[in-house]
């Protein structure tokens, strides 16, 4: 997950950028987040994208990571009803879609709950 | 300076046309346009989305010329900017028009979207979202809505009622629109039992999309005719301001100051609004922006002022890039006295905004009647 850490003013931007999205400035370097956050609101979604279908319930967060910046990003290995507002998260990679004509997976980042002891 | 004047409009019906094509339906607003007034086309800018992905289609100005007949020597173009396409598309005529490389420019907005089931459709708009991170992993636009929805009802401590007001009032609205796709009433009961889409996001909260087109003529002023009230477009801003998931929309805030700025006037000073009303939490932060409310009270202002008197997104329907030509059809012919619906009396200052789907990039347009 790499972000850009403006050295004017502090700011994290993700995903990264050459350009601080606070304070424009181009003094940035890239930083790679380690993807631990907590969730600020989240909503479970029943009405899937076409190749999607497989994640069903969805589960969408806004988590907003130890680094600083707000992301959205999908639950795993989460039931809609355990979820909460302030719950610890940790970015994990994982498949979210298949393309059966070319038989291509692609992984992408979620994000799965940190349970006690875990 | 040259002055740009809008000077015709023609809409279809907000609606599932499946047996219709860009063709057909560019047929239906092209001819009622020139039956009613007379004119020479020197450029035609057509704003449309999604066609590569809906239709297998590009080169969509150069067809509609050639079909409609408007001769050898007409500029053709696209513009595309997600479904601000429509109010883009305005800023690339009135560019036109002030520059001096044309005195006629036809705006035209096209969009077909009823064809796929809403998995499919959903696929196609999420195009909108942030390539790597949002759309690459799967998210929909209304789930980022969803969230957005939920910030704002805890940042203002709002109940789902709040919003609810919004498809009542528009629907009600819609009534009597013959452009309309759901000219029916909704009572808060049916809003608050309605399918979930993305807690808390119901199906009315969502304005749904749909096929459409519509057209606008912008003319100089030496092509525009004496004798009407003439509707003078003074000024078109846009912004783009990155999201950050806070509930509020800057740009929208932006590209409708900077309208008013230009004109010299103040948002008080506006008879109608049009806004892009893409979902109702939208509406409620895009009218916040006009500060003419309660911080997270954007709704209220349905008391004071008339803003989407033809049904807005949610009720005439949301013909994605088309829209920003539906709106400013609706306001050219509130403006003139000429709509077919529910009017708004003795009108003269109209600001027409239009956005993105989830608003990262809104214009604004300011209408006068001179
Ligand atoms: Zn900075």
């Amino acid at each position: 997950m790499k972000a850009s850490t403006c050295k004017a003013c502090g700011n994290v931007t993700f995903p990264y950028q050459p350009i601080c999205s606070r304070c424009r400035g181009r003094n940035v370097e890239p930083v790679e987040l380690r993807g631990n956050g907590r969730i600020v609101s989240y909503t479970v979604n029943y009405q899937y994208r076409e190749g999607f279908e497989r994640q069903a319930p969805q589960i969408v967060a806004l988590i907003e990571l130890e680094e600083g910046p707000k992301i959205l990003g999908l639950l795993t290995d989460a039931e809609p009803e355990e979820v909460y507002e302030g719950q610890r998260v940790t970015a994990v990679l994982r498949r979210v879609s298949t393309d059966s004509y070319h038989g291509i997976i692609y992984y992408a980042l979620k994000f799965r709950p940190v349970r006690d002891g875990s | 300076m040259v002055r740009v004047f809008l000077t015709g409009a023609s809409m279809f019906k907000v609606g599932r046309h499946y047996n219709m094509g860009f063709i057909d339906l560019v047929n239906e607003v092209f001819s009622s346009l020139e039956s009613s007034m007379s004119f020479q086309t020197d450029a035609v800018v057509v704003a449309s989305a999604y066609p590569e992905k809906t239709s297998d289609q590009v080169l969509l100005a150069s067809k509609v010329i050639q079909e409609m007949g408007m001769g050898d020597n007409v500029l053709g173009l696209r513009v595309e900017e997600g479904d601000a396409s429509g109010l883009a598309a305005l800023a690339v005529g009135f560019s036109l028009v002030k520059s001096g490389l044309a005195k006629n420019v036809l705006l035209l907005g096209l969009e077909k979207q009823s064809e796929f089931p809403s998995r499919r459709l959903n696929d196609i708009v999420a195009q909108n979202l942030d390539e790597v991170y949002s759309h690459g992993v799967g998210l929909t636009n209304h789930s980022v809505a969803a969230i957005l929805m939920r910030e704002h009802m805890k940042a203002h401590g709002l109940d789902y009622e709040y919003y609810a007001s919004w498809p009542i009032v528009m629907h009600d609205n819609a009534k009597g629109n013959p452009y309309a796709y759901l000219d029916f009433k909704v009572t808060m009961d049916a809003i608050k039992s309605a399918q979930v889409v993305s807690d808390p996001l119901r199906l009315f909260d969502i304005a749904p999309r749909a096929d459409g087109a519509a057209a606008v003529l912008l003319s100089s002023e030496e092509a525009t005719p004496k004798n009407d009230a003439r509707v003078e477009v003074v000024s078109v801003s846009s912004s783009v301001v990155r999201g950050d998931y806070e509930p509020r929309l800057l740009s929208v805030g932006n590209s409708m100051r900077s309208s008013l700025s230009q004109a010299g006037l103040s948002m008080s000073d506006v008879d109608l609004f049009e806004i892009h009303d893409s979902y109702s939490v939208m509406a409620s932060m895009i009218l916040e922006e006009t500060g003419l409310t309660p911080p997270g009270r954007g709704l209220e202002i349905l008391q004071h002022v008339p803003v989407n008197v033809g049904g807005g997104l949610k009720a005439r329907g949301y013909p994605g890039g088309a829209t920003g030509i539906y709106q400013l059809a609706e306001a050219y012919q509130h403006l003139t006295g000429t709509f077919p619906g529910k009017r708004v009396e003795n009108a003269e200052v109209a600001l027409v905004q239009g956005m993105s789907d989830l608003g990262e990039t809104s214009f604004s347009a300011l209408l006068r009647v001179m």
